[in-house]
């Protein structure tokens, strides 16, 4: 074929299938292997109350890196397998958590809008998004960000009882370097770590949570019970990134 | 935003969202607003903007070197090893997105294809390993501070210790002294 032409019909990956065992057996090796190293290293971080600035850092920038491929460009077959398990991998897709939908009743194997349902582009797919709907895509960052609801509603009446006891008063803290000498520390009650949680879930999932909202923009239709809750999701996740942003400036200003 | 007003409240406020800005300097608000505006343009590339390979290309390269820049204008890290982390993975953003280019028409050969393919995952093990292995500098550092203080706490209570036992024999030599002076007869008594 000729330079400079452009294929426009769909063609299949063709990657030598022996090859793509190998490719997927080391992506998800890479991928299990800086999962597990990442868990430790924070988990020492928090315990030696070390900074743990670059673990997040690293999660945001490899948030960016790894969906590089959702752009319009003509990945090799090997570089897109790899990608799409190594992000499979990292998204924690092993653990299944679409799975809460079956079990819900939101949708089932045999829901024609289940059956029907396809990703964005070929890009999308090729990376492991095979769906339109938010409640599919971000299965994992909406259970977080419910479990951390949870969290910090406990927190709060935790906290509520606490002060109750103590008659109200309130002990104004100053941060101080004390305890490493080298990170401030501010000695935060349990509500403040809880909201803290939430806000970086928000913060480390926004982008994957952007994408997926405006794809759902396009499936509004309401016409599945599929449909409807991954409508009403995207309502509230607007709803809630809204609060958070609103809390940015509110705190800026007035507090 | 003042370091008077951070401290006087229990809040971290903004700094909590987004781990290691400053207090002490003005414009580590714009720096978040950022963070959140150069999400939202990548959201837009791959959405809306599908089909416009070198529009997206260009945008996202220009978002990686704007972020460069921001960051060295409003310098809104805590620390300065924490700037020079982040600037370090925006440089790696910014080297995909120069290999990105790779993967359209303007490269036709498909073995470079598959070399700039080597280079990306070789490119994304190294971001992940630098900021790995800082953190666990950052850890080694917190455990020698550790050791560091206990030294300086051991050899203070060492020094101390020292002190009260040489001042007590001072103490009981003086004494002694004294009492064998009284006890001492003078010569023309004897």
């Amino acid at each position: 074929m000729p330079n400079g032409i452009t294929i426009r019909r769909e063609v299949a990956r063709q990657v030598d299938p022996e090859e793509a065992v190998w490719i997927k057996f080391y992506a998800r090796l890479a991928g299990y292997v800086i999962l597990v190293v990442g868990v430790l290293v924070y988990s020492a971080a928090k315990l030696l109350k070390a900074d743990t600035y670059p673990i997040w850092s690293v999660i945001n920038t490899i948030v960016l890196v790894t969906h590089f491929p959702l752009l319009y460009l003509q990945l090799p077959g090997n570089i897109s397998l790899f990608m799409k398990e190594f992000l499979s991998v990292l998204r924690l897709q092993d653990l299944q958590i679409e799975r809460l939908l079956l079990w819900w009743g939101v949708t089932d194997e045999f829901d024609p809008a289940f059956i029907a349902d396809r990703g964005h582009n070929i890009y999308f797919e090729q990376l492991g998004y095979n769906s339109r709907y938010v409640i599919r895509n971000c299965a994992l960052i909406l259970c977080l960000l419910a479990v951390w609801a949870v969290f910090c509603v406990t927190a709060f009446v935790f906290e509520r009882i606490r002060s109750w006891r103590t008659r109200g008063r309130r002990i104004m803290e100053k941060p101080t370097f004390q305890i490493n000498g080298r990170v401030k520390m501010y000695r935060s009650n349990l509500f403040h770590v809880a909201v803290q949680g939430f806000t970086r879930i928000l913060q480390v999932a926004f982008l994957q949570v952007f994408i997926f909202v405006l794809v759902n923009f396009g499936e509004f239709s309401e016409e599945s019970k599929l449909s409807k809750a991954s409508k009403w999701t995207s309502i509230a996740l607007i709803v809630v990134y809204a609060l958070f942003f609103l809390f940015l400036v509110v705190y800026r200003l007035f507090l | 935003m003042s370091t008077a007003r951070d401290e006087s409240v229990l809040w971290p406020g903004l700094q909590s969202l987004y781990l290691g800005l400053t207090q002490n300097r003005d414009g580590v608000e714009w720096y978040l607003g950022w963070f959140f505006l150069r999400r939202v343009f990548f959201g837009l590339l791959v959405v809306y903007l599908a089909s416009q390979q070198y529009m997206q290309v260009v945008i996202n390269l220009t978002c990686a070197l704007s972020s460069m820049l921001i960051i060295f204008h409003l310098r809104p890290f805590q620390y300065g090893h924490n700037m020079a982390l982040e600037l370090l993975n925006e440089s790696y953003v910014f080297m995909v997105g120069m290999l990105v280019y790779a993967y359209t028409p303007f490269m036709v050969d498909v073995d470079w294809r598959l070399y700039a393919s080597v280079v990306v995952v070789l490119e994304k093990f190294v971001i992940i390993a630098s900021n790995l292995m800082l953190m666990w500098h950052s850890i080694m550092w917190q455990v020698f501070w550790k050791m560091d203080q206990e030294e300086k706490v051991y050899e203070a209570i060492f020094q101390r210790s020292k002190a009260q036992n040489l001042a007590a024999a001072a103490e009981m030599n003086t004494r002694m002294n004294a009492t064998n002076q009284s006890e001492r007869k003078p010569l023309h008594a004897i």
